[in-house]
């Protein structure tokens, strides 16, 4: 505890993050098991990312995009709970992410099928409100790919549940998420 | 999602108010210039079921409109004519409907007074 307590939520979030970054780097063995390193990092995102108050700003994505993809996985065609770790990885990329990340981000495929599928699923009804509303900020950083693409990225049935599911998740943020008065607000339209 | 062609017609029909939130978005935003830029919304929107639609895509692009292309304007001025068009004809039907109601309002008021002076001829006036 003497070395734990005396440490902020700044320094744990800090630290646990430099320590995810360790975690996703370093080379499975017989000693240190896949499932192993998946745990460490899902403990560490947890740590990096679960404070409200202070989150470390993301420098480079493509860890977390590995990770997220991985429980993605896991949950869509595993059918395991990982509501948790989805959303601190989700948390991570929208809102803690520089314009460093956001140029990183350009080089991800988010269209790729496994990808989608997951941000599809996240955005569910019965999604917990906090993971829905990380799915929500974070869409506008791959929406150009999404949506700006000559062919449809998904089947039109998805398209669908996507659209009334996102449109769910909009109503279902309490307090309104846009900081300017609405247009109605200006005129009588 | 409403510049693709695929997505638009998958939107909830009662999120097109969200365009009302139009403001917050940044004024150099590329997906919202594409918007403004594109030829095929406007008739898109027009088929949207959703009247908050058209409103608030007519406003958005009148507020824009020092930004917009030529053939976009021109779009633009033709299709806020017709929706005014079309205010103006649901306008002259209310006032009609209107009329039509206040003279049968006043005919029935002339029938209670002939019947209130035939029933009380000394007080009814």
């Amino acid at each position: 505890m003497e070395l734990v307590a005396p440490l902020s939520e700044k320094e744990t979030a800090q630290k646990s993050y430099q320590l995810f970054n360790v975690v996703m780097q370093a080379q499975a063995s017989l000693a240190y098991s896949q499932e192993k390193k998946w745990d460490a990092s899902r403990l560490t995102m947890y740590g990096a990312y679960k404070w409200d108050r202070f989150l470390s700003w993301v420098e480079e994505p493509r860890d977390i995009l590995g990770f997220l993809n991985h429980h993605f996985y896991l949950a869509t065609r595993g059918g395991q709970n990982q509501d948790e770790p989805i959303q601190n990885a989700l948390r991570a990329l929208a809102y803690a992410s520089s314009s460093t990340t956001i140029e990183a981000l350009k080089l991800f495929d988010p269209t790729e099928p496994s990808f989608a599928r997951g941000i599809c699923y996240v955005f569910q009804d019965d999604k917990p409100f906090q993971l829905r509303k990380a799915a929500l900020f974070f869409l506008p950083l791959i929406a150009d790919r999404w949506f700006n693409t000559p062919h449809p990225i998904m089947e039109p049935d998805q398209m669908r549940s996507l659209c009334v599911d996102w449109a769910s998740a909009v109503d279902g943020m309490s307090t309104p998420t846009m900081s300017r008065r609405p247009l109605s607000q200006f005129s009588s339209v | 999602m409403i510049n693709s062609s695929h997505w638009r017609a998958h939107i909830v029909v009662e999120k097109w108010k969200l365009l009302e939130y139009f403001t917050s978005v940044p004024d150099d935003s590329q997906p919202l210039k594409r918007c403004i830029d594109n030829l095929e919304l406007m008739e898109a929107i027009k088929k949207v079921a959703n009247p908050a639609a058209m409103v608030f895509g007519l406003a958005i692009l009148w507020l824009k409109y020092k930004e917009l292309i030529p053939e976009v304007r021109e779009q633009l001025e033709t299709v806020t004519k017709e929706v005014a068009q079309d205010r103006r004809t649901d306008l002259d039907m209310y006032l009609s409907v209107m009329d039509s109601e206040l003279r049968k309002a006043e005919d029935a008021l002339t029938q209670f007074f002939f019947l209130l002076q035939h029933l009380y001829p000394t007080t009814a006036r």
